[in-house]
C-alpha cells in the first residue's frame, strides 16, 4: 500500500512551501504531487522551484508527480498546464486540456507521458476508466464521492490503480468567484492575497455554529477533516493501492506517521483515531465512504 | 449568417408545445430518471411522451434535444446506455452528454447522431472541448457559467464545434459536474441522483416572525420578514464568517439574467442561448421563450438602433418573484 502525499490545496507563501518539501524527504511517503490546483493568482512554487524540489525528492526515492489547475478558462492557465506537462515528472490531469495536449497526434512532446487522472476528473464508472486507460493513465484518484462499494466496483472491473483521499479537509466545489475575495469586498480581478492569511483556508459555521466549510479562494472544502483512519485495512481489501493525504499547514507529518503505522498494522483503530483527532479543530467525517452524506462520521465497527 | 438558436427548457409535454409555440428553435428535455440533471417527482418525460413531444416539435419545423447528463456508478450504466437508444430512436435532434464513457457508447453505436456536450462535463476552455470533438465528434459544447464573454469569444476562435450559453434562470455558482456540496450535506448529488438539494431533504422552520431552512439538518439560512429566498440549496446559504459576519459566503440568493447581454453574446460567435428550469412551469417556460426571441429578432432586424426595451426585463423579472438578478460573471470575475 502507497503513501501519497497530495498537492498543497491553500495559499502558502514560497519559502513555506519549500520549508514544507524539506520535511517531506522525511516522511514515509512514496509518491508526492506538487504544483497549483486551484488559482492561478497564488505565487507559491514556479516551474524552476518544482522542478528543484521534485528532484530532490526524486533522491529519496519518491515518485513526484505534478498537478494541474482544475479550473481552466484563459490562455494563462492554459499555459500553467502546458507547463506541467513540460516537467520531467508523471502529470495528475484536473481537468480534461491536458488529454488534449497529450494525445495531439501532431505532436510528440508528451508522448508515453503517464497521466494520472486527479480527483476532479469524473472517473465514476467502469467505461470512463477503460477510455482515460486508453489514454495513458493508469492510476486514478476517485472522485471524492464515491462509495466504497463504487471503488471496489471499478478497481475489481477495470484493474486500474485505484488512490483513494483518505485525510483532510475534503474539496467540495470550484468557482469562477473568488470567495475569499469575496469576504473582503472584493474580486477576483482586484485579489488583494488575502488566501495567504488562511494557510487552512477560513472555516465558516453555520447559523446555529457548527463549522461547515472551509473557504479557499475560488474553491470551497468542507471544514471537518475527512478521515479514513480506521478503513485502511478495509481499503487494501477492496484493492486500493494508495492513500492520499492532503497537507494541512501543521502536523501533516504526525498524519503522515500515523498512516505509515496503521498500514503495517503497528497500531490499533483508537490509537489511530486518537492521533489523527488530537491536532484537529473542525470534527471528523468520512460519510461518502459509507454511501451516507459526506458530512457524516462513521466509526468502524468490530 | 447563422442566427443564433434559442434553446427552452421543457419538464413535461404542455411545457413543450408551449416553448415551441413562443418562439423556441429547440426544446431540451430528458428521461424521468437518474439519467439526467434534473431528476425531479413528477417532471421529465416517458419514451410516449418524448415521442409526442418530438413529433409536436417537427411539425413545427423545431428540433429537441435529450439530456443525459449525470455519471452512472457501478453496474448501472447499462440504464444511461439504453436512454440514448430511446433518444435516438424517438428520433432527437441531439443527445447531451455530460460522462465520456455514455459519449463513447453514444458515438460508436449511432456514428451518424449529434452529440453535444453536456455543461455537466466542464469543458472550459478550447483544449478540452478540441479534446471531446476529436475523440467523440461533438457537434456543440454547452459552456459552464464560469466563462466572461471575451473569454467565450476566444473559445469561439478556437474551435469548430458550437457554443451554447446560458442566458437566463437558475444560477450554478460552482462549476458544474465539480460540485459536491449537496452531495456532502444530504448523500444525494447532481453528478450521481440528478438531483442538487433534494426536497426530501429541506424543511422551512417556522420561529416567530423568522423561518429557518434546513438541508438534512444543516443550516442553511434564518430568514427575516421582509426577507425571501430561491429554492435552497448550499451555495445560497448564509454562513457566520471568523469575524462573526452572517453572510452568503458564495451566492446572494440570485439568478442568472443577462438577456440585456445578448448582443454582445451574438456578436461574441455565441451560436445558441439556453434557458435553464426544466422544473419551472409551462407559463416561465412560455414567457421567458418569448422574451428571449423578441430580443433576438429584434437585434437581428437592425443591430445598430438596438435598443433594450424596460418591458422585456419586466417580464422576465417577474418571473423570479422579486428575487434578485445578475450578469454572473460575464463581464467581469
Amino acid at each position: 500500500m502507497q503513501l501519497t502525499l497530495g498537492p498543497i490545496l491553500f495559499d502558502w507563501k514560497r519559502e513555506e512551501i519549500l520549508r514544507f518539501y524539506d520535511e517531506v524527504a522525511d516522511m514515509p511517503v512514496d509518491r508526492v504531487y506538487i504544483g497549483e490546483v486551484i488559482c492561478a493568482k497564488r505565487k507559491g512554487l514556479g516551474f524552476n522551484d518544482i522542478e528543484a524540489v521534485g528532484k530532490r525528492l526524486m533522491d529519496t526515492g519518491k515518485e513526484i508527480v505534478v498537478s494541474t489547475l482544475a479550473v481552466v478558462t484563459d490562455e494563462e492557465e492554459l499555459s500553467l498546464v502546458r507547463g506541467a506537462l513540460n516537467l520531467p515528472f508523471l502529470v495528475e490531469a484536473n481537468d480534461m486540456s491536458v488529454f488534449n495536449m497529450t494525445l495531439n497526434k501532431g505532436s510528440k512532446t508528451y508522448a508515453n507521458k503517464e497521466i494520472v487522472a486527479g480527483p476532479h476528473i469524473t472517473s465514476y464508472n467502469v467505461p470512463s476508466i477503460e477510455l482515460l486507460n486508453k489514454y495513458g493513465v493508469k492510476r486514478v484518484v476517485f472522485p471524492v464521492e464515491l462509495s466504497r462499494d463504487s471503488i471496489a466496483y471499478n478497481i475489481v472491473n477495470t484493474g486500474v490503480e485505484g488512490e483513494v483521499f483518505v485525510h483532510g479537509k475534503i474539496p467540495l466545489a470550484f468557482s469562477w468567484r473568488c470567495y475569499t475575495s469575496r469576504a473582503y469586498d472584493l474580486n477576483k480581478s482586484s485579489c488583494r492575497y488575502h488566501c495567504s492569511d488562511f494557510p487552512d483556508g477560513m472555516v465558516v459555521k453555520t447559523l446555529k455554529g457548527e463549522p461547515v466549510f472551509t473557504v479557499n479562494g475560488t474553491s470551497v472544502l468542507s471544514a471537518l477533516t475527512y478521515t479514513l483512519i480506521e478503513f485502511v485495512d478495509d481499503l487494501k481489501k477492496i484493492g486500493v493501492t494508495a492513500l492520499r493525504i492532503s497537507p494541512q499547514y501543521r502536523g501533516t507529518s504526525k498524519i503522515v506517521d500515523t498512516f505509515r503505522k496503521m498500514v503495517k498494522g503497528e497500531i490499533g483503530h483508537e490509537e489511530g483515531v486518537e492521533a489523527v483527532t488530537s491536532d484537529n479543530e473542525g470534527g471528523l467525517c468520512n460519510g461518502w465512504y459509507h454511501g451516507i452524506a459526506g458530512k457524516e462520521y462513521r466509526r468502524a465497527t468490530g | 449568417m447563422k442566427k443564433i438558436e434559442i434553446v427552452s427548457p421543457a419538464g413535461n409535454l404542455a411545457s413543450l408545445r408551449v416553448a415551441v409555440d413562443n418562439g423556441a428553435d429547440v426544446v431540451y428535455a430528458s428521461f424521468n430518471d437518474a439519467t439526467n440533471a434534473r431528476n425531479f417527482e413528477g417532471l421529465n418525460f416517458t419514451y410516449e411522451t418524448l415521442v409526442r413531444g418530438i413529433e409536436y416539435a417537427h411539425i413545427k419545423g423545431k428540433k429537441v434535444y435529450i439530456a443525459i447528463n449525470t455519471f452512472p456508478q457501478m453496474d448501472s450504466y447499462p440504464q444511461w446506455f439504453s436512454a440514448v437508444d430511446k433518444a435516438v430512436d424517438a428520433d432527437v435532434d441531439a443527445v447531451i452528454i455530460g460522462n465520456i464513457g455514455i459519449m463513447k457508447y453514444a458515438r460508436e453505436t449511432y456514428p451518424d447522431i449529434n452529440i453535444h456536450l453536456s455543461v455537466q462535463a466542464s469543458a472550459s476552455n478550447y483544449e478540452s472541448i478540441n479534446f471531446y470533438k476529436r475523440e467523440f465528434g461533438i457537434k456543440r459544447v454547452v459552456l459552464p457559467r464560469v466563462l466572461t464573454i471575451d473569454e467565450m469569444k476566444m473559445i469561439k476562435e478556437r474551435t469548430d464545434v458550437e457554443i451554447e450559453v446560458f442566458v437566463l434562470g437558475g444560477l450554478c455558482i460552482n462549476i458544474e459536474g465539480r460540485c459536491y456540496l449537496s452531495s456532502f450535506i444530504t448523500g444525494s448529488s447532481t453528478n450521481t441522483d440528478g438531483a442538487c438539494s433534494p426536497s426530501r431533504f429541506v424543511r422551512f422552520i417556522n420561529e416567530g416572525e423568522r423561518m429557518k431552512i434546513t438541508l438534512n439538518d444543516t443550516v442553511l439560512n434564518d430568514l427575516g420578514p421582509a426577507e425571501t429566498s430561491p429554492y435552497p440549496t448550499s451555495c445560497k446559504g448564509r454562513y457566520v464568517r471568523p469575524d462573526g459576519r452572517k453572510e452568503y459566503i458564495m451566492e446572494e440568493p440570485e439568478s442568472l439574467n443577462v438577456i440585456e447581454l445578448i448582443p454582445r453574446l451574438i456578436d461574441a460567435g455565441v451560436d445558441a442561448l439556453k434557458i435553464e428550469g426544466r422544473q419551472r412551469t409551462k407559463a416561465y417556460v412560455g414567457t421567458v421563450t418569448s422574451v428571449v426571441r423578441e430580443v433576438v429578432d429584434s437585434y437581428y432586424r437592425n443591430p445598430q438602433d438596438f435598443v433594450m426595451k424596460q418591458e422585456w426585463l419586466d417580464r422576465t423579472n417577474a418571473n423570479f418573484e422579486g428575487g434578485k438578478l445578475t450578469f454572473g460573471c460575464y463581464l467581469e470575475k
